[in-house]
């Protein structure tokens, strides 16, 4: 009957009328990366997020979860201005990186790129070589030179993204055959390779084996030492291994953010433990 | 050099005085966006040539074409005078002589033989049979005069259409000067006018350019797309059913598949080396006639209507199929009852451009002996007849200015049917995706 | 399918049916089936009789007159008694034209391609599309009417200044796409890192005077040049290559498409301009198709009839010098066409066997360039796909 009862008081909020939450815990870092406020994103009529704002810290994992549809991709790519790409994407509000906005029409999006890298979801390696994989973008960037350029960050790239030892022999077999966690691996490597200061990753692991996926999720500890990261995820287990902080989406709107164990153990608003204790998702 | 400074880049920014990776993607901006801006540059050039090219094409036929539409007659007042129309047969009266003494009549002026066979000359052959038709269908009264709107003869319709010029020197015209001032009169008397054009649309092919039309060829276009039509549709369907639902993945059907796309490798004048070689000479089957030109036509288009059926065939989703076994249908039932229908409208779309290919189609039916003279207007498939194109062609050789206004007029009714086919199988293409 | 074997209450018979019953299902299985392999069988059938046939009467030419004069002589005289049958020039012909337009719809073809397919925003490209597929649609006698009647006289009367504005108009941003980058290259050769933007425009301007005297130069010796007539290789090649355009565009439209999003987003997400993205990782994954859409639109130039036959000129003769392109010129399919009527009097004879002979060569170049862009592109397949 209890159970009955509080399905009733789930669905009852969950199909709420539509107009933005206010977001619960801080949403501010005493050091930002990243600073974004009050972005709205459209699809046509359609609104995918409503007025979220949320810094991403310096050297720091931000997890971002949720059920699927509820915006956590689009805003992902909000911050390095993918949806530029996406014929009748709209957003407006907010986002700072170094203090400018990056949706200001002065911003050059190619070098704003450079500095803000992506990593998707199906791991998609250039059909060349795993050395041209990696090197591909510094060179189209000017930043290397020389061979001897190419071979000293085609190495680093790969050593950090920990897939050197098995791949220093058949660098120049195609990309593409490699498992698909080592696709994954190298597409980090390739994102790597520019120097980014932020990496976004938009569910780096949902279609890799367990094997795999671990191997990347000791891979983002690592990177976390140089880089800021903000991973979507759907699966709240590995958030709340990677990530430092948790913001949870629903609908659009960002619901909760906080640090992880806080979130993962006491989660203050009722829609974040719904979906911690797994009543729908 | 800056190489040993970029290794040492690391993820976080602040600190001053280390030049950083951003640093020298920003250098290099500059050049990139001006290779950018080329690019895009040569991409829109070479899309506007495409659309200036077709608009000059498109322009310059339409523009050649529209005043065939248009075709001028003369009245001509004839005076039946008794004895002229023969009492038992009056078909057979020497309308051709009344008509020339009624020419007489309005020039008296006019004797000398060579004068007078250039004042014929005015007047297009055809008006004898006007005269003809008139006088059988309604009989007239002896000692009647008949006002009659009869044809001019090409020349003269070019004269009224602007495209033979009056002031140049007489040697460099087609019309003397003497005749320049018979049609003045006429002018003077309102007795020239442009009418529509309807022989362009009801009379069969002819050596004087005023009295040809292109209804012979449209017959006969319409007779070999019927059989191209029943040929192909029924065999490219149940090819394409074969291949895409039945056939097992074994080197037979890779056989198939591959002289299936060899055939539409294959140029069209070979096709009429084949209907020539086999259907005219071996087998003895008739020239010029749809049946024959339909025969190899079919031959040319399986190859789209096959191709297109299995896109057809291949978006009806598998669940469809499943459904269909699952409540106990056989194989053939589950494609003939569930997955044909579903496919059809993506069928008919790719059957309509393969008859607007077919439609368009010359060398073969050339070779197939479509290209003789052919005055009749055909009354089957296997009377000789020409099609549109094949008209189009034998219009396009003859030297008198006036075909070439009707060729482009011809080409003009041709892209008509063209292109309202092509848009019709849109369409229908548009309509269907939307199902799924 | 359950017969009427239910007695009492069997349930378990209710599935059952009769051996005849059977047996006569599987006869209209058989039937169906095979009448269905049947017609599949036939269609894949005509293309191996076109290619008998058309053998059975070419090779008696080859008997008769042997292979050295057809392929190697250029007197073409058939009416002659007896004739003469050296198709050297008509082959040289063919090749003539399906190279010069080539030469003209590829690049063109290409670029189009990716403008539509990555350049141009949706809303332009659902009306650029149906204007190149409408090139298609047009019928070849209506191409063949333009190139005599409107073309032609053109180019034989007012050729010079066009072949002039066609010079400037091709050949000038070409030249002054050279000189920027000659300029930038000079510029960086000589001043290094700087990037000086004052030493780049002097060199600009220098070799942009150059440039410009040079294309008018050109320009000045091409009005004068006086076109004989109207009717010769550069007519038929230019409409051929329209001809040819569609096919090369969708095509490679296709394969561009194909490509898919992905690889396009992994090279936006790492910073790279639009330009870069095509020509450096969309256009190589998508090679294949373009190369196959190529050979698909060299071998409808090199197929094509009516136009040849009524603008070429027909002269079977090579030109003087060998690349004059304002020289008229036959081809195989002109001469086929051409020679047809007559040639089919006299059945039997080397006149009527040596335009099958001709349509053997057409119909084994067909074959051979199908087979090499299937080959090409299950190959590239296999290497996108990472083997």
């Amino acid at each position: 009957m209890q159970e009955v009862l509080n399905k009733k008081n789930v669905e009852k909020r969950i199909l709420a009328p539509r107009e933005s939450r206010d977001t619960i815990g801080r949403i501010n870092v005493s050091n930002p990366r990243m600073i974004c406020r009050d972005v709205n994103v459209y699809y046509g009529d359609k609104q995918a997020i409503r007025n979220v704002s949320i810094d991403i810290g310096c050297n720091e994992v931000l997890a971002m979860i949720g059920p699927s549809g509820c915006g956590k991709s689009t805003f992902l790519r909000c911050l390095n201005r993918m949806n530029d790409t996406i014929d009748n994407c709209r957003v407006t509000g907010e986002i700072l990186f170094d203090d400018k906005d990056i949706y200001d029409s002065s911003i050059d999006v190619v070098p704003l790129r450079a500095q803000i890298g992506m990593v998707f979801q199906k791991p998609n390696p250039f059909p060349k070589t795993i050395y041209e994989n990696v090197a591909w973008a510094p060179r189209i960037h000017g930043i290397i030179e020389s061979k001897s350029d190419a071979d000293e960050i085609v190495e680093t790239s790969l050593q950090k993204a920990g897939l050197w030892g098995e791949v220093k022999d058949r660098l120049d077999q195609p990309g593409n055959g490699l498992s698909g966690g080592q696709q994954q691996r190298l597409c980090i490597a390739r994102a790597i390779a520019v120097s980014p200061e932020v990496i976004l990753m938009d569910e780096p692991c949902s279609a890799l084996d367990p094997i795999a996926t671990a191997k990347i999720e000791d891979l983002i500890e690592e990177l976390r030492t140089q880089y800021t990261i903000a991973i979507v995820t759907h699966s709240m287990q590995q958030a709340s291994r990677v990530s430092q902080r948790t913001a949870f989406f629903h609908l659009g709107d960002l619901i909760e953010v906080g640090a992880t164990e806080a979130i993962f153990t006491k989660p203050s608003h009722q829609l974040t433990e719904d979906y911690i204790t797994g009543r729908y998702g | 050099m800056i190489k040993s400074t970029k290794k040492s880049v690391v993820g976080s920014s602040a600190s001053s005085g280390r030049i950083k990776a951003i640093d020298i993607v920003n250098k290099g901006l500059k050049r990139r966006y001006r290779k950018e801006k080329r690019f895009r540059l040569y991409g829109m050039l070479s899309i506007l040539a495409s659309v200036a090219f077709l608009a000059f094409l498109l322009t310059s036929i339409v523009f050649n074409g529209y005043s065939a539409f248009l075709q001028t007659y003369i009245k001509l007042d004839v005076p039946l005078e008794a004895g002229m129309i023969d009492k038992q047969e009056p078909g057979r009266s020497d309308f051709q002589g009344i008509i020339k003494s009624a020419i007489r009549s309005y020039y008296p002026e006019v004797t000398e033989r060579q004068d007078k066979r250039e004042l014929y000359a005015l007047f297009s052959s055809g008006a004898a049979f006007q005269l003809r038709d008139t006088v059988l269908s309604n009989p007239p009264e002896e000692g009647t005069t008949l006002s009659l709107w009869v044809l001019a003869d090409d020349d003269v319709d070019m004269l009224m259409k602007g495209h033979m010029k009056r002031d140049v020197p007489e040697g460099s015209r087609r019309l003397n000067d003497k005749q320049l001032r018979w049609i003045e009169r006429l002018e003077a008397d309102k007795r020239v006018e442009k009418r529509f054009n309807t022989t362009f649309f009801s009379a069969g092919d002819s050596r004087e350019p005023e009295l040809a039309g292109i209804w012979g060829a449209v017959k006969g276009s319409i007779y070999t797309m019927l059989v191209t039509l029943a040929l192909s549709f029924p065999i490219g369907i149940c090819a394409a059913v074969y291949l895409e639902e039945f056939a097992p993945k074994n080197l037979a059907t890779d056989f198939i598949e591959v002289n299936i796309n060899n055939l539409a490798a294959v140029p069209s004048i070979v096709f009429g080396l084949l209907g020539l070689a086999v259907f005219l000479n071996f087998f003895g089957m008739p020239r010029s006639t749809p049946l024959v030109g339909g025969i190899v036509l079919m031959l040319m288009t399986l190859p789209t209507i096959i191709i297109a059926s299995r896109a057809a065939l291949k978006a009806v989703p598998p669940s469809i199929r499943e459904a269909a076994l699952g409540v106990g249908s056989s194989k053939l039932q589950v494609v003939a009852s569930h997955v044909l229908p579903l496919a059809l409208p993506g069928m008919l779309t790719g059957t309509i451009i393969g008859m607007a290919q077919a439609l368009g189609e010359t060398a073969p039916l050339l070779m197939i002996g479509m290209v003789a003279f052919i005055v009749d207007i055909p009354g089957g498939f296997t009377d000789p007849a020409a099609v549109m194109p094949v008209q189009i062609y034998l219009w396009a050789d003859s030297p008198e200015r006036a075909f070439v206004e009707r060729t482009s007029a011809a080409i003009m009714v041709l892209l008509a049917f063209l292109i309202s086919m092509n848009a019709v199988a849109v369409v229908m293409r548009k309509r269907f995706e939307r199902r799924w | 399918m359950a017969d009427a074997a239910l007695d009492g209450g069997k349930k378990s018979d209710a599935f059952v049916i009769s051996r005849a019953k059977l047996r006569r299902q599987r006869i209209a299985k058989f039937l169906g089936e095979g009448f269905l392999l049947a017609i599949a069988s036939f269609v894949a059938i005509i293309v191996l009789f076109i290619f008998y046939f058309v053998a059975v009467d070419a090779i008696p030419f080859f008997q008769q007159r042997g292979f050295a004069e057809f392929f190697t002589s250029t007197s073409w005289y058939p009416a002659d008694e007896p004739g003469e049958f050296g198709a050297l020039a008509i082959i040289f012909g063919s090749a003539m034209v399906t190279i010069g337009s080539a030469l003209i719809a590829v690049p063109l073809g290409i670029s189009a391609a990716i403008c539509l397919s990555d350049v141009l925003p949706f809303s332009v490209r659902q009306y650029a599309k149906p204007v190149i597929e409408m090139l298609a649609a047009i019928p070849s006698v209506a191409y063949g009417f333009f190139a005599l009647v409107i073309l032609a006289p053109l180019l034989q009367n007012h050729g010079g200044p066009i072949l002039m504005w066609a010079w400037w108009l091709i050949a000038g941003p070409f030249v002054l796409l050279l000189v920027v980058v000659a300029g930038d290259l000079l510029a960086s050769a000589v001043g290094g890192e700087s990037e000086s933007d004052v030493l780049r425009n002097v060199f600009t301007a220098v070799l942009g005077v150059v440039a410009v005297l040079f294309l008018y130069w050109v320009g000045k010796t091409l009005f004068a040049i006086q076109i004989l007539t109207g009717t010769n290789a550069l007519n038929v090649s230019l409409i051929l290559s329209f001809m040819a355009l569609p096919t090369i565009v969708s095509v490679s439209e296709d394969s561009l498409q194909a490509v898919g999003r992905e690889l396009r987003e992994g090279s936006y997400a790492l910073g790279a301009t639009r330009a870069e993205t095509i020509v450096k990782t969309v256009l190589p994954a998508a090679s294949s198709g373009i190369i196959a859409a190529v050979i698909l639109g060299i071998m409808r130039a090199l197929g094509e009839t009516m136009v040849v036959w009524m603008a070429s000129g027909n002269s079977s003769h090579i030109p003087d010098p060998w690349f004059n392109y304002l020289d008229s010129i036959r081809t195989l399919t002109a001469t086929i066409a051409g020679d047809m009527g007559e040639a089919d009097q006299v059945t039997g004879s080397a006149r009527y066997h040596v335009l099958f002979a001709m349509g053997l060569l057409l119909l084994c170049f067909s074959f051979v360039g199908n087979f090499i862009s299937e080959r090409i592109v299950v190959r590239q397949r296999k290497i996108l796909a990472g083997e």
